[in-house]
């Protein structure tokens, strides 16, 4: 029986999901790992020896957003991916890009307006740093799932993954942002939704609360489950 | 259909009915997977424990991040343990001395020790 | 002599790594030292910039800005860049010094010297055009500025047939627009008495300008009057050469996408939907007329700007093809400015800045990556910086 040879990133993706083979949909097959590109990963795997080993390692090719910047940010890549549509990825990354730019100009004309030195300390100015906290608000911590019993459709409350969690918060955020007025702009809309999630408030931290006081409410359906 | 031999039957069937070997006295050399799916739900105490805490809090998670943890920990624990079970499972490892084995291991065992005539 | 010696020395202490200053030095109003950090400066008087200056920041007093350029003359990127930043800072280049320094030692006795701007799209020929703006300003020059040809040639607002010219085309509504532009640029010296008309001036029937009226009427006859404004222009053109040449004002002709004078496709369409040529548009006439060198006591500082023409015809950036042949011969001999990309020294002295304002957060290797990225074009790492 063939057995995988337990690689550096290999083991990285046992800790992480116990979902899916490494394979999944990919051209390739299961035995060519995937490519390290960022500048600091690469040095850290010279001085350790491991570069080495690696080296002779059938390798994916990286993907065109794999880049070795030093901007080069995994949350950011999985947003750009999931406001595209149609495989427009230029669009999408154009739109996260102005929306960087709005967040910026926002929290600056905050900064700006505050007298007060510890005030002004505050105020996050860092674009990423606020998509990140957003997201963080906006994870739910459990799901509502269809369970059909004796003719009747539950929705019976359930824990989630840390991955589907993370990808309803960018769902609803990004579905936040296009909730707007026609003379408006998505990337306008999208930065507000995004500080205001950042600060707990908002319509998309109002969709997770919503859903957790749903949960609540069918907690006794929760026995329901097959696990 | 017990019906039908009901109308064709005449008169009282005599008791004690004489035993007709139809099919073979034989078990199955195979276990069926059917009855394996445990109802057993996991973390549902921890998530009684959540409910409860932020209902007090009025959905405030910052409050109860003690209780949250703990949930998304015993969630991550009980699918990691899930899936080293069906790691185990998918290469036949038979462990001595075990309670209750999988459809999988028993089909295995009885494979290694057939019931011939 | 020896003041300049320790501002050089001062140069080459720039340090490498960039200056992340306390929160409190945001507000500049109280620094004594010229220099307050490498790439700052406190002189903010266009008078005394000079080479010592070149990588610097200026601030623009907001007075100075909204006098000269309400109506327009800066890019509306750098507007938004300018109300984020809470302050209106120009860098001081080289183009731009060069071109103030020779405005400083021309003859003005001798014909008037004209300046070309050139350079790729996104190096600066605007902005150094808005600080010579600010130097004329300062320096009691006239000004006579057209923040954008293309926006007259290919976005103009109404055009209608010339009463004064057979077969023009006149752009009233941005003529009178310019009007009030140049009326609210110079308003200080159109107070002053001696800039009178030198002829009558005859609109229609009833209406007319008499001579040695101040030119201030002129004006105003043109915004009140939009029926006349293109024509109002082209005499206005000539007013001023006349004043210029008798010596009662000194005059800066700027004008930005000089090109656009040119080129033979613009968006203007006759009633039968043909394409008119600048020469038959009544105002190009007036701008022409001020870039020649019949006249004395003036200066004509100009750019030739890809962006002025058509999208399917920006294949090169030199004079000689966005002018072509008629421009290139009416504009002989002209001084010819490259605007060039950003040197090493500018360069850090723009990521200073942008990190002093807190609109890029310091970060290691950030300068050597948005270098590469942004091939030391300006614009081109305006827009990088944006999403950092």
């Amino acid at each position: 029986m063939f057995t995988r040879p337990l690689l550096l990133s290999s083991k990285l993706e046992l800790t992480r999901c116990f979902k899916f083979p490494q394979n999944g949909m990919s051209q390739y097959p299961s035995y060519y790992i995937k490519p390290i590109y960022s500048n600091d990963k690469q040095t850290d795997l010279i001085k350790s020896g491991e570069a080495q080993k690696l080296a002779h390692v059938p390798t994916r090719a990286a993907l065109n957003d794999q880049t070795s910047s030093i901007y080069h940010d995994d949350l950011i890549c999985l947003l750009v991916n999931y406001l595209m549509k149609d495989g427009n990825k230029l669009l999408a990354r154009d739109l996260v890009e102005k929306t960087m730019e709005k967040i910026k100009r926002v929290q600056l004309e905050k900064y700006h307006k505050l007298a007060n030195e510890e005030e002004k300390e505050k105020v996050v100015l860092n674009p990423r740093a606020i998509i990140h906290q957003a997201i963080t608000n906006v994870k739910p911590i459990l799901q509502l799932t269809p369970i059909k019993r004796g003719g009747v459709t539950y929705q019976v409350p359930v824990p989630i993954t840390d991955r589907r969690s993370q990808f309803l918060s960018m769902k609803w955020l990004i579905e936040a942002g296009n909730e707007k007025e026609r003379t408006v702009r998505f990337y306008d809309q999208f930065a507000y939704e995004l500080i205001d999630a950042a600060n707990n408030t908002g319509r998309a931290v109002k969709k997770k609360q919503d859903l957790h006081k749903q949960c609540e409410m069918n907690r006794a359906y929760a026995h329901y489950r097959w696990s | 259909m017990r019906i039908l031999p009901a109308l064709w039957a005449r008169g009282n069937p005599k008791e004690p009915v004489p035993f007709q070997e139809i099919l073979p006295l034989k078990l199955r050399p195979f276990v069926s997977g059917k009855g394996d799916k445990t109802s057993n739900v996991c973390c549902l105490y921890e998530m009684s424990l959540v409910f409860g805490c932020l209902k007090e809090n009025e959905f405030k998670e910052s409050a109860c991040g003690r209780e949250i943890k703990s949930f998304q920990e015993c969630f991550t624990n009980y699918n990691k343990q899930k899936y080293i079970t069906k790691e185990r499972e998918a290469k036949g490892i038979l462990t001595p001395g075990e309670k209750r084995l999988p459809y999988r291991q028993l089909n295995k065992l009885l494979r290694m020790y057939p019931n011939e005539k | 002599m020896l003041n300049s010696l320790v501002r050089r020395s001062l140069l080459r202490k720039v340090p490498v790594q960039p200056i992340i200053l306390p929160v409190a030095h945001l507000s500049l109003e109280t620094q004594p030292l010229e220099r307050l950090q490498s790439f700052r400066t406190s002189e903010n008087n266009p008078l005394n910039h000079s080479d010592d200056h070149i990588g610097q920041f200026y601030t623009i007093p907001s007075e100075h800005k909204k006098k000269l350029f309400l109506y327009g003359g800066l890019p509306r990127s750098y507007d938004t860049q300018t109300k984020t930043f809470n302050e209106s800072c120009l860098m001081i280049r080289k183009p731009s010094v060069d071109v103030i320094n020779c405005l400083r030692h021309v003859d003005y006795s001798k014909p008037a010297v004209r300046f070309i701007l050139y350079g790729k799209k996104g190096q600066g020929k605007s902005l150094s055009l808005a600080h010579i703006i600010h130097y004329g300003y300062s320096a009691g020059f006239l000004i006579v500025h057209v923040p954008w040809v293309g926006g007259w040639l290919r976005r103009c607002q109404e055009s209608s047939i010339s009463e004064f010219k057979p077969g023009c085309i006149d752009t009233n509504l941005d003529a009178a627009a310019w009007l009030v532009h140049f009326k609210h640029q110079n308003s200080h010296l159109l107070d002053n008495p001696d800039l009178r008309t030198t002829q009558d001036h005859v609109w229609s029937k009833r209406e007319s300008t008499p001579k040695d009226v101040p030119l201030g009427e002129l004006v105003d006859h043109g915004i009140n009057r939009i029926k006349f404004a293109s024509q109002c222009i082209v005499v206005l053109a000539e007013e001023i050469k006349q004043l210029s040449r008798e010596g009662k004002c000194k005059t800066l002709v700027v004008v930005d996408g000089f090109n656009g004078f040119f080129y033979p496709n613009t968006r203007i369409l006759t009633e039968k939907k043909e394409v008119v040529h600048p020469k038959n548009v009544t105002v190009t006439e007036a701008f022409l007329n001020l870039s020649r060198f019949d006249w004395k006591n003036g200066a004509a500082v100009v750019t030739v700007d890809e962006l002025a023409i058509a999208e399917k015809d920006h294949i090169s950036h030199f004079p000689r093809y966005l002018l072509g042949r008629d421009g290139f011969e009416h504009m002989d001999p002209f001084v010819p400015v490259a605007v060039p990309t950003y040197t090493k020294l500018e360069f850090t002295s723009c990521m200073d800045y942008y990190r002093e304002r807190r609109w890029v957060l310091p970060l290691d290797g950030q300068d050597e990556e948005l270098q590469f990225l942004s091939a030391m074009n300006p614009y081109r790492l305006m827009l990088l910086c944006n999403s950092v």
